[in-house]
């Protein structure tokens, strides 16, 4: 029963949208603003700092691709993966800075949001993991341009 | 779950292809940034194991490279010969700050680019301070200020504890 209403294919275009929508919005002043999100990375003291910048591309372009793939419906499961991916690593980034005590700037949305680290951000991530998990789960091509390889039941029943 | 792993693999390969479609227009846009960063950041701040310590490092450390101390920072004060940047959060350097300091909130250098444009010369003798000796947001502003370009760029770390200890001037809605 709880099954069949998360793996809906209405609730799964749903997600699609807005974890898409809310990645590209994400994405989009750290696309033109790679100098200052670049500055966000370094106020996390976890990279190292040589390859701040680099990081801070990669992480900012995956925003933007995989949002942008989840919206259209383009390889759809893996750009849930990937959304998936950076958002246990933005978890594990915040929970560090937290743990040891340091007060910085998110980066979250880019130079213009301005929120700050803390529990709530977790707590934000954390649930949007889970819809990132009900897409690579449930997504069944439904409204989908290019949706990539077969239903994952039909997998499963190999 | 092997299904899910499979995507999750899938997913690095989009990251792979995002990250490397970013490094080519950050190669061919004006504004792109250095692929490696070079430099080290700035690192004056002291993280003593505990409280008690950090009375203690107060009196007794040794400045670290790129800090200078109480009585240059007054000597620099004195003469008018430095800019003077204040990287804790407006609210706190409206409470009050070493008369003159320009407010460069270490979280949001983006946006007082203008303010770094116009008012403090690429040239010009800088100096950040925060709260304490144990705060890195001047660290972290001294850090960008290089990066950005900026020559001249010290660390008063014993910041704005030790300058009001000190019983000199200061500026703000706080009279002492």
């Amino acid at each position: 029963m709880i099954a069949r209403i998360l793996g809906g294919r209405w609730l799964n275009l749903a997600l699609r949208l807005f974890l898409g929508g809310m990645f590209v919005y994400a994405a989009w002043d750290k696309v033109l603003q790679p100098a200052g999100f670049a500055m966000s990375v370094r106020g996390y003291k976890i990279i190292p700092f040589a390859l701040s910048n680099l990081f801070a591309l990669g992480v900012s372009w995956t925003e933007l691709v995989a949002g942008v793939m989840l919206i259209l419906g383009i390889f759809t499961r893996k750009a849930a993966g990937a959304i998936a991916i950076l958002l246990v690593m933005f978890i594990v980034a915040i929970t560090m800075v937290l743990v040891r005590g340091m007060t910085v700037d998110c980066g979250c949305f880019g130079a213009e949001g301005g929120s700050s680290t803390s529990w709530v951000l977790i707590v934000r991530n954390i649930a949007l993991l889970f819809g990132a998990f009900l897409i690579m789960a449930y997504n069944d091509g439904f409204a989908s341009l290019f949706p990539g390889s077969r239903s994952p039941d039909a997998r499963l029943s190999e | 779950m092997r299904n899910l792993l499979s995507e999750l693999i899938g997913g690095l390969g989009v990251m792979v292809v995002a990250t490397l479609l970013g490094v080519v227009v950050n190669g061919v846009r004006p504004n792109g940034v250095a692929l490696i960063q070079s430099g080290a950041p700035v690192a004056t701040a002291q993280h003593p194991a505990s409280h008690a310590d950090s009375a203690a490092a107060d009196t007794t450390h040794a400045l670290a490279e790129g800090a200078i101390s109480l009585s240059e920072m007054k000597r620099l004060f004195d003469e008018g010969s430095a800019i003077i940047l204040d990287a804790r959060d407006a609210a706190e350097y409206a409470q009050g700050h070493i008369p003159g300091a320009i407010n460069i909130p270490y979280d949001r250098i983006p946006e007082y680019f203008d303010i770094l444009n116009s008012q403090v010369p690429m040239d010009a003798r800088v100096v950040v301070y925060c709260r304490s000796l144990t705060c890195d947001f001047s660290d972290q502003l001294a850090t960008e200020l290089k990066i950005i370009g900026y020559r001249d760029v010290s660390v008063f770390s014993g910041g704005w504890d030790q300058w009001t200890t000190a019983g000199y001037p200061i500026e703000g809605m706080v009279d002492k």
